[in-house]
């Protein structure tokens, strides 16, 4: 293979930002592989439109915007894709160094949310992102991107009510 | 409550995130990646212009045939005058170079638009789900009509003496051979759909060779392929060209056909290729847009009008 110029700028993109996005992709999906698989179709998508990205804020609000549509629609696409097992997956044991209760509880609920939810929630609350980027990354309103992240909340807040978890103020953490 | 829920949510994200070991992937292997899908989007983009050119050549040879029997007209020229000698589909009825009206069976309707391919002594006409011999008498005959028709597609040999006929099934694409003058079936193969990338999951007829027909085949990954199928010698074996060959079409000079591939760089190119020897190119050129072939004087016109003419 041959690397031109603006192949090498892709590359040392990948190497500057991959990490970082690759754990945006597990937050967003919950499994290691399928992150990966994730982030390889979103960095070879913004590969295809690199000569038009150029900039790194611009590539990386790209991959950001690829990872939170392609995950959308992986999630659609779940229940034609998803196959019975009579073996249940692995899960954090609740005894994982570090992991405590209701972080483990937060974590299963999270991947539990609708796609579009949980992809505003990684964006405003994980990436930092304001509404108006969250919006841009989505392809959405900012309306939207608050109507969703106050529906995921609430359903987190319900979710680990049911759990029995009660969380007082300055004792979490 | 609320900026408990947030707070803990945002620390269980950042804990969750850090498990994740990463670099997951060179920045090398998505650029290959990359090249890779913009070959198989040029390949397909490739694939679109060869189909409308093949349908411009087919519609031009057929009028051809009928107007001063030359077998093979170019795609551009002058339009024929005076009363039409070529036949005609309007809905379910056809009509015939004397004037002569025929009905085709209500049966193919469902199966959309009528195409009309000149045979020996007469025409196929196919729908999507049937095909019919039509005799210059007007006598039509069934050739093609059951449950396994769906996407049906006609392509005679040079001839006109047989007929390779693609029907598409969920399990894959079923290609069958009839003698024309008889209607009798000299050739069936299967072509099972298959998760190999070098098996025939998408083959079709793309053209004849000599008594062999011409297979195309677009894998579930990776570059169209192309195949010769020697009907007599029972179904076809699958066997592709090594030659990065993907689409074949059209006959040329010294028992050649006309055939696209790419080279390293991306770039599609066209010239002669030879099943004899495993569909191996001679005479290509890689440094223009296929826009429209002339079968007959083997000349490509270059967007922009530029003529490329190789030497045979």
């Amino acid at each position: 293979m041959t690397v031109d110029g603006d192949d090498q700028g892709f590359v040392a993109f990948v190497s500057d930002r991959s990490a970082s996005l690759l754990r945006t992709a597990y937050l967003l999906v919950g499994d290691q592989s399928r992150a990966e698989d994730l982030l390889q179709t979103a960095l070879t998508k913004t590969y295809l439109r690199w000569g038009q990205l150029r900039d790194p804020a611009a590539a990386t609000a790209y991959v950001r915007r690829v990872l939170a549509n392609t995950a959308t629609s992986w999630w659609r696409l779940r229940s034609f894709s998803e196959r019975p097992t009579d073996r249940l997956p692995e899960v954090p044991g609740a005894d994982q160094i570090g992991a405590r209760e209701d972080q483990l509880a937060m974590w299963r609920h999270l991947q539990a949310l609708p796609a579009r939810q949980r992809t505003v929630l990684v964006l405003r609350y994980y990436e930092d992102l304001t509404e108006r980027e969250t919006a841009a990354a989505m392809g959405i309103s900012v309306g939207g991107v608050k109507s969703m992240a106050s529906r995921g909340l609430t359903r987190l807040r319900a979710l680990m009510g049911i759990s029995g978890d009660v969380m007082v103020a300055g004792e979490v953490f | 409550m609320t900026n408990d829920v947030e707070t803990l949510l945002r620390r269980t994200m950042r804990e969750q995130g850090v498990r994740v070991d990463g670099p997951p992937v060179g920045g090398e292997e998505i650029v290959r990646r990359g090249q890779r899908v913009r070959r198989t989007r040029r390949w397909a983009m490739v694939a679109g212009v060869v189909v409308v050119v093949t349908g411009l050549l087919g519609g031009a040879v057929g009028l051809g045939s009928f107007r001063d029997h030359s077998s093979v007209v170019p795609a551009t020229g002058a339009v024929p005058t005076g009363p039409p000698k070529v036949v005609s589909v309007q809905k379910d009825k056809l009509s015939l170079p004397g004037g002569k009206t025929v009905a085709l069976p209500r049966s193919g309707l469902t199966g959309g638009a009528w195409v009309i391919t000149p045979v020996a002594g007469g025409w196929v006409a196919n729908s999507s789900v049937a095909a019919v011999l039509v005799s210059p008498a007007g006598v039509v005959s069934s050739l093609v009509e059951g449950a396994h028709t769906a996407n049906l597609s006609v392509v005679a040999s040079p001839d006109g003496e047989r007929v390779a006929v693609t029907q598409a099934g969920t399990a894959g694409n079923l290609v069958q051979v009839y003698q024309v003058r008889t209607r009798k079936l000299i050739g069936t193969t299967s072509l099972v759909r298959s998760e190999s990338e070098v098996g025939p999951p998408e083959s079709h007829v793309l053209g004849w060779y000599r008594d062999s027909v011409v297979l195309g085949s677009v894998p579930p990954s990776g570059l169209p392929q192309v195949g010769l199928w020697d009907f007599a010698a029972g179904p076809w074996n699958g066997k592709v060209s090594q030659h990065g060959v993907g689409i074949v079409q059209g006959a040329a000079d010294g028992d050649r056909l006309l055939g696209y591939t790419m080279d390293p760089k991306g770039r599609v190119c066209v010239g002669f290729v030879d099943p004899a020897r495993d569909f191996a190119m001679s005479g290509q050129s890689c440094d223009f847009q296929v826009t429209q072939a002339l079968v007959r004087s083997f000349r490509w016109h270059r967007a922009g009008s530029r003529l490329w003419s190789p030497t045979c």
